[in-house]
Parts: C-alpha cells; sequence; structure tokens
C-alpha cells in the first residue's frame, strides 16, 4: 500500500503540476474566450468519475464471484470516490454553463442523464452507510454497483442518442480541438487520473482501518462475554 | 475570467480537502487500533 501511495503521489505532483502551467499556456478560443478553459477540468472529471463507478462494478462483481471482503471495501471507496468527482463535473458544469448558455442548468438530455448517473451512486454510498458490515447489503451493494454502471454508456452516448435536442456539445473527437488544445487537455485527463488513484488508495487503506476496528470491538465484546 | 477561477479553485479545493479528510480520519483510526492493542497487552 506505501508504494501504490508514493508512487500515485509522485504521479499526481508531476502531472498535477505539468497541467496547471499547460492551462495557464494553452490559446484562448476565439469564440468562447478564456471560459472555454473549463474544458481542460470538466470532461476530465467526468472520466474520473466514470472510472469510480467501474471500479464500483468490478470491485462488487469479484466480491459475488469470490466472497472476499476485499472486493466489497474496494467497491465501496471506488464508489465514494467516484462520486466526489462527479460531484466536482456537476459543480464545474454548470459554471461554464452559466458563462456560455447564460444558464445554470437546464433539461438536456445529456445533463439529465448524468444527474440520475449521480443520485443512483448517491444512494449507493447511503445504501452502505446505513447497512455497514452486513455481508446481504454487501451482496445488494455489489448488484446494484453492477447495474449503476449500465448507465455510464448511456452517459456517454446520450447525445448521439438523443439526436439534435441536446445542448451539450458533442462528445470530443480526433481533431475537434484547436491547436494547442490537445495538450493540455490530454495532462487534464492524466493529472485528473493521477488524482482519483491517489485519492483511492488512501480511502481503501481507510476502509482497511475501519474493517480493522471493527474486528478489534467485535473480539473485545466476545472477551468481555466470555 | 471569475467563471474559470471558481471551476478550477473548486475543484482543486474540493479534492484538496477531501484528501486532508481521508489522511486524518486513517491517521485517526490507526491511532485507536495501536492504543486497543496495547490496552490489550
Amino acid at each position: 500500500m506505501q508504494q501504490w501511495k508514493t508512487w500515485t503521489a509522485a504521479a499526481l505532483a508531476v502531472l498535477g503540476a505539468w497541467w496547471l502551467y499547460a492551462v495557464w499556456q494553452a490559446p484562448l478560443d476565439s469564440v468562447q474566450g478564456v471560459i472555454q478553459k473549463i474544458l481542460y477540468v470538466h470532461p476530465p472529471l467526468a472520466f474520473a468519475c466514470y472510472a469510480g463507478f467501474i471500479g464500483a462494478a468490478i470491485g462488487g462483481a469479484l466480491f459475488l464471484a469470490r466472497g472476499d471482503e476485499r472486493f466489497d471495501r474496494f467497491a465501496a471507496a471506488s464508489a465514494e470516490v467516484g462520486v466526489v468527482f462527479a460531484t466536482l463535473m456537476l459543480v464545474t458544469g454548470p459554471i461554464w454553463a452559466r458563462g456560455t448558455w447564460g444558464k445554470w442548468w437546464t433539461w438536456d438530455p445529456r445533463l439529465t442523464v448524468t444527474l440520475i448517473l449521480y443520485l443512483t451512486y448517491v444512494a449507493y454510498l447511503l445504501l452502505r452507510s446505513f447497512t455497514e458490515g452486513s455481508e446481504r447489503a454487501a451482496r445488494f451493494a455489489a448488484v446494484y454497483g453492477i447495474l449503476g454502471a449500465a448507465l455510464i454508456p448511456l452517459n456517454y452516448y446520450a447525445i448521439e442518442l438523443f439526436g439534435n435536442r441536446a445542448l451539450h456539445p458533442d462528445n470530443l473527437g480526433r481533431g475537434s480541438l484547436g491547436e494547442g488544445m490537445g495538450l493540455p487537455f490530454l495532462l487534464g485527463v492524466l493529472a485528473t487520473f493521477a488524482a482519483f488513484a491517489f485519492l483511492l488508495v488512501w480511502r481503501v487503506e481507510l476502509g482497511n482501518l475501519r474493517a480493522a476496528r471493527a474486528e478489534q470491538l467485535a473480539l473485545a465484546a466476545e472477551r468481555e462475554d466470555a | 475570467m471569475s467563471y474559470l477561477i471558481s471551476a478550477y479553485a473548486v475543484t482543486l479545493g474540493a479534492l484538496l480537502a477531501y484528501g486532508v479528510q481521508l489522511r486524518v480520519s486513517a491517521r485517526r483510526l490507526r491511532e485507536e487500533i495501536t492504543r486497543a492493542e496495547s490496552n490489550r497487552g
């Protein structure tokens, strides 16, 4: 675990600093102006939130297959970190929207599906917090986490699926970024993934410590009863 | 410019706060575990 902490911290420090410098140096968009630079933080946050929810689904599937509690703890940690990134995606998106569309929110297909995805995993965390320590709840959470991940492709392809009704811009494709914008965007994605990995490692460790403490308390209670 | 600064400040501030909260919680738990072990011994 210590090695993971060191490597992710080093990656985050290097990529984070490089990313901020690249954002500072990135050219201004001729239509949107300086606010377009939110591009280097908003979509990367979305990708990291997808990673968190996919991690929760994979952890849940492995827990169901092998019955090892470590996978369940990993799933819970990944979902929580995913929700943190999703919250920030849902904060930075409206800030960008207010500056370009003139309104904070609209019931556009992409935005609506994003909100549903977010609430699905907030509910996942609430479910887990109310039923901590129960194996049955862990199994239910695993199935819920796997089903919830099905919303990710719907969220990603919402614009294509709902046609021209979307106000949200299309997904980025090859060559869709202006000159000089590719590197800061790539660094934004890499730095955000480094931040995601760093926080996930710490959150997994916290989950392991909580489990160790709960075991300690259970043993102490057993000794008192005996 | 203020929208741009808000977006970056909120993101970096929130991630930093979450990271600090994880570290503090982990340190407290580690101390609790160590204390309980030494009390048992």
